[in-house]
C-alpha cells in the first residue's frame, strides 16, 4: 500500500484552512493560554523542586537558590508563576464546570474566559501583595 | 496513552481537585520563602505540616504535570522524538516526586 501512487503519502496530503481562518475568540485564547499556562506551571515546579533540595541541604547551595529568587529576574519569574498558578486553577475550575456538562453555551463560556483572565489578574495581584508582605 | 484514555481522564481530574486547595496553600505559604534566607525558610519548614504539605503539592503536582505534558506531546509530537520527550516527561516527574519526599524527610527528621 505504501508503494501504491494512488494513494498520498501522509506528509503529502493537503491541509484544510485552519490556523488562517479562525476569527479569534475568547475562548479559544483561554484554551490556548491554560495549555501556555500549564507548560509555565511544569517549569515552576521545577524550580520549587530545585528550592526544596537547596533547602534540604542547606549552605551555599541554598544561598545560590534564594539569591536568584531574590534577584529582578527571580522576581520577575515568582510574579508570573503566580499569576500562571491563579490563571490555571481558574481556568481549571472552568473545566471542571464543563466536565458536568454545564456552561458549555457559547455565550456562557465566552463570559467565563473573560472571568477567569480578569480573575486570574486580581488573583495574582492579591497573592503578590501577600507574598511581598511577609 | 492506548486503552488507558479513562483512568487518564479520571486521575488527571482528581488531581486537578486535589491541587485546587494545595496551589492555594502554596501561593499563600511558599512564595514569600523563596527568596528568605536559610534560618528563616528552614523556621518556616520546621513548622507543622508546612514540609508534608510542600512534599504532598510536589508529588500530586508533578502527577498532574505528567499527564498534561504528555498530552501537549501527543498533540505536537511524533516519531522517535516524541518517545525521548515521553521519557523525559516521566523522568522530570519522578525527580519531583522524589525530591519533595526527600526534602520532606531531611526537613521533618534531619534537620
Amino acid at each position: 500500500m505504501a508503494d501504491n501512487p494512488t494513494v498520498a503519502k501522509p506528509g503529502a496530503r493537503p491541509l484544510s484552512p485552519h490556523l488562517q481562518i479562525w476569527r479569534f475568540t475568547v475562548t479559544m485564547a483561554a484554551s490556548i493560554t491554560h495549555r501556555g499556562t500549564g507548560i509555565a506551571n511544569a517549569g515552576g515546579i521545577l524550580l520549587v523542586l530545585l528550592w526544596a533540595l537547596a533547602l534540604s541541604v542547606g549552605g551555599a547551595f541554598y544561598d545560590a537558590v534564594s539569591g536568584f529568587f531574590a534577584s529582578p529576574l527571580g522576581f520577575v519569574i515568582c510574579v508570573g508563576y503566580i499569576w500562571t498558578l491563579s490563571f490555571h486553577l481558574l481556568n481549571g475550575l472552568r473545566h471542571l464546570y464543563w466536565d458536568t456538562g454545564r456552561g458549555l453555551a457559547p455565550k456562557t463560556a465566552s463570559l467565563t474566559a473573560w472571568a477567569v483572565y480578569l480573575g486570574s489578574a486580581a488573583m495574582a495581584i492579591v497573592f503578590i501583595s501577600i507574598a511581598g508582605g511577609q | 496513552m492506548a486503552h488507558k484514555g479513562t483512568s487518564t481522564f479520571i486521575f488527571q481530574r482528581a488531581t486537578a481537585a486535589l491541587l485546587i486547595p494545595l496551589v492555594l496553600w502554596f501561593l499563600v505559604s511558599v512564595f514569600s520563602q523563596l527568596s528568605a534566607d536559610l534560618e528563616t525558610a528552614r523556621a518556616w519548614a520546621a513548622r507543622p505540616l508546612n514540609a508534608f504539605l510542600l512534599a504532598v503539592f510536589l508529588i500530586i503536582g508533578a502527577a498532574h504535570m505528567r499527564i498534561g505534558v504528555s498530552e501537549v506531546i501527543a498533540d505536537y509530537i511524533h516519531g522517535s522524538l516524541k518517545i525521548v520527550l515521553e521519557a523525559l516527561n516521566w523522568l522530570a516527574a519522578l525527580a519531583v516526586m522524589a525530591g519533595g519526599i526527600y526534602a520532606a524527610y531531611v526537613l521533618s527528621f534531619a534537620g
